[in-house]
């Protein structure tokens, strides 16, 4: 798993590439810094899975964004992933683009 | 982590790393030890040399000037002597010659013929005798030296003056005539004479090769009579006279050197022995350094080694102990779970019901539940705590006994039970867990299900005619996730001999070897091939599963949860029903 970041001004779009799961999941919340930032996209278009513990980075983000008046948004799911996503009950709190 | 463990630097490795520095030390001390004892052997021997010849010197001296003073007493006045009287005069004194010189220090009687007619101011050897005429010295001496007359022998020469400066008195000596009569000074002087602390001094009697018997033994063997019997040849005598040489005298390896006087053979000898204890002393003292450096890291490495050897077991026992714990909060776990079946025997004919859970470690994060509800329903719940281990064990008992107790407590009000576990759940700082729970309220008089999906794997539903499909039902939020998500109760009624079946997604993201997923389409033709009730349901889908991996390590919990409405349940239902119909009628 590879994470690039792209900070424009309160924006921050990060893009995932690999699986996300119980052993990569802890290096992407490493990653993570939502500190100013109103905006937060997670571009995961080149994520191919995402475990339990992914989901709970996106659960943790999401309640960040709402505590901090925030917005944030997932864009780039594919099928399989969309399919965790509904599956969770997760597209009741997370935006897609 | 330390990069090497110390304790495992074998100690063998440091022996014979400490072998080879042993060996080394010892070669080189040696050595040195030997090169520095010779040194010093070499040098007492010579500075010895030196002192016995210096010390027949000033012996000699003595002698001389005594016997000038007595024949400038005897002559009285500073006269020309015929040659015949002085040489009288020398025989007194077994002296080999005795000139006067006048005030005016010319040469004016001698046991020489012809008298020496240089004036002694004119001659280097003599010009220092003037000192005597001038008052300005008492005596004058020399030592044994060779004369350019007679460059073989040796003579030593000694003056005094006449009283008044009225003139004076020389007296010369042959090393050869002194050693008619040197036994004195041998015995004297010489005799006794050591080097060092084992060396000694022994001499030949004159122009001879036989040993004097002084007290020079020394504790050494008296055997040896003569020179040749104690070892030493004429060869080595010829060498050791201007250099020290090793020998064995008298069988004893010592240090050598002659030194000839009067005729006699003087020899110095100095044992090897003799500088032995400073050898020991320079070699082993390192050596014992050594091996004590050696001893205390042998010392420290075996300590070390039981250091680590003692928090080796004391890992493995806190590793056994937290085994045990494992093991025994996997048999909690388990036995929170019912194991028998049918779990209400009084309702069995109604509702066939079975679970099973079998967890990727020995503790899971999944589980399943069921309770009845009033006297017709059936509360039924299986669920999945976002991760494994000890923490997802903990949080899987807190879990299921919230959403239990809060969903069969509140007359089976579903939404609201699960909403109150949710939010409770919720509760606590720090909790990175959530739960997908698919929670199920089944009224088995009227097949009517009630049931909440909390983010969870839709169960399949099996029609009595064998045909199957997922369970519909978008789903909510998983518990504790958000404490204010809202969970929608979904409704559905069953049929006599339908089966819902319901698990976790151990079930369909279980992986064989290649990577490859379980799937939807797996779970469902497994859940349609299965012949009979839920247990058979159950354990059908398991040997699938199992079948599938075959042999992949299991990677997640499973879970499966069946429920049937029997046939014959309806129809006893129906049974009773027109019983009582018939009753009435």
């Amino acid at each position: 798993m590879t994470v690039e970041k792209h900070i424009d001004g309160d924006s921050l779009t990060i893009a995932v590439d690999g699986a996300i799961d119980t052993v990569t999941a802890p290096e992407l919340q490493r990653e993570i810094s939502l500190d100013g930032v109103k905006n937060l996209v997670f571009d995961i278009s080149k994520v191919g899975y995402i475990s339990s513990a992914g989901l709970r980075i996106f659960l943790n983000c999401q309640k960040s964004m709402l505590k901090t008046g925030g917005k944030m948004a997932v864009s780039g799911a594919n099928e399989s992933v969309m399919h965790v996503f509904a599956i969770t009950g997760f597209t009741k709190i997370i935006h897609y683009v | 982590m330390p990069a090497k463990s110390l304790g495992k630097i074998r100690i063998r490795y440091v022996a014979v790393v400490f072998a080879f520095a042993f060996v080394s030390v010892f070669v080189l001390l040696n050595a040195v030890g030997k090169r520095y004892a010779e040194e010093k052997a070499v040098e007492l021997v010579n500075a010895t040399d030196d002192d016995v010849e210096a010390t027949a010197n000033d012996f000699y001296t003595v002698m001389l000037l005594n016997d000038a003073r007595a024949a400038v007493r005897l002559i009285g006045e500073p006269t020309a002597y015929s040659r015949e009287r002085m040489l009288e005069i020398a025989s007194i004194y077994s002296v080999d010659e005795i000139n006067i010189a006048d005030r005016s220090g010319r040469w004016i009687a001698s046991t020489e013929d012809p008298l020496p007619d240089l004036p002694l101011a004119d001659a280097p050897a003599t010009a220092e005798y003037l000192k005597l005429l001038d008052g300005s010295a008492e005596t004058v001496t020399g030592r044994f030296r060779a004369s350019v007359s007679a460059p073989f022998l040796r003579a030593k020469y000694a003056g005094v003056p006449f009283p008044g400066g009225r003139g004076l008195l020389q007296m010369g000596v042959l090393e050869k005539t002194v050693g008619e009569t040197a036994s004195g000074f041998f015995e004297c002087v010489i005799d006794g004479w050591k080097i060092g602390q084992r060396g000694f001094v022994v001499y030949s009697e004159k122009d001879s090769d036989r040993l004097v018997s002084g007290s020079w033994t020394n504790g050494l063997p008296r055997s040896a009579r003569t020179l040749s019997e104690a070892g030493i040849d004429e060869k080595l005598f010829a060498a050791a006279e201007h250099e020290v040489r090793s020998a064995s005298f008298c069988g004893i390896p010592c240090w050598v050197k002659v030194h000839c006087f009067a005729g006699r053979r003087i020899l110095l000898v100095l044992p090897f022995a003799e500088y032995q204890d400073i050898r020991i002393i320079l070699t082993f003292i390192p050596l014992l350094l050594l091996a004590a450096v050696f001893s205390v890291i042998v010392v420290i490495l075996r300590k070390v080694r039981a250091v680590e050897i003692a928090e080796e077991r004391l890992r493995e026992i806190e590793r056994a102990r937290l085994d045990a714990d494992i093991q025994m909060a996997a048999a909690i776990q388990h036995n929170s779970l019912p194991h028998s079946f049918p779990p209400f025997p009084d309702i069995a004919e109604s509702v066939d019901l079975y679970a099973a859970m079998r967890p990727a470690r020995d503790v899971g994060g999944d589980f399943y539940d069921f309770r009845r509800v009033g006297a017709d329903r059936l509360l039924v719940a299986v669920a999945d705590v976002s991760d494994k281990g000890i923490s997802a064990a903990m949080f899987m008992m807190r879990a299921k006994v919230t959403l239990i107790g809060e969903c069969s407590g509140r007359g089976g009000r579903l939404g609201d039970g699960v909403a109150s576990a949710n939010r409770l759940l919720c509760q606590g700082e720090g909790n990175e867990m959530f739960v997908t729970a698919w929670v199920g309220l089944f009224d088995f008089k009227t097949g009517r299900l009630s049931y909440v999906i909390a983010g969870h794997n839709p169960p399949v539903l099996r029609h009595a005619d064998g045909s199957v499909e997922f369970l519909s039902g978008e789903p909510d939020l998983p518990l504790a996730a958000m404490e204010d998500a809202d969970f929608t109760v979904h409704e559905t009624r069953l049929s006599n001999g339908d089966l819902l079946f319901a698990y976790t997604d151990g079930v369909t993201e279980a992986s064989d070897r290649s990577g490859s997923l379980f799937g939807d389409a797996r779970l469902l033709s497994a859940v349609a091939d299965a012949h009979g009730g839920a247990r058979e349901a159950c354990e059908k889908v398991v040997a699938e599963v199992s079948a599938f991996t075959s042999g992949a390590p299991q990677s997640d919990d499973i879970t499966v949860l069946a429920l049937r409405m029997p046939l014959s349940a309806a129809g006893d239902a129906l049974g009773r029903l027109s019983r009582r119909k018939f009753n009435l009628s």
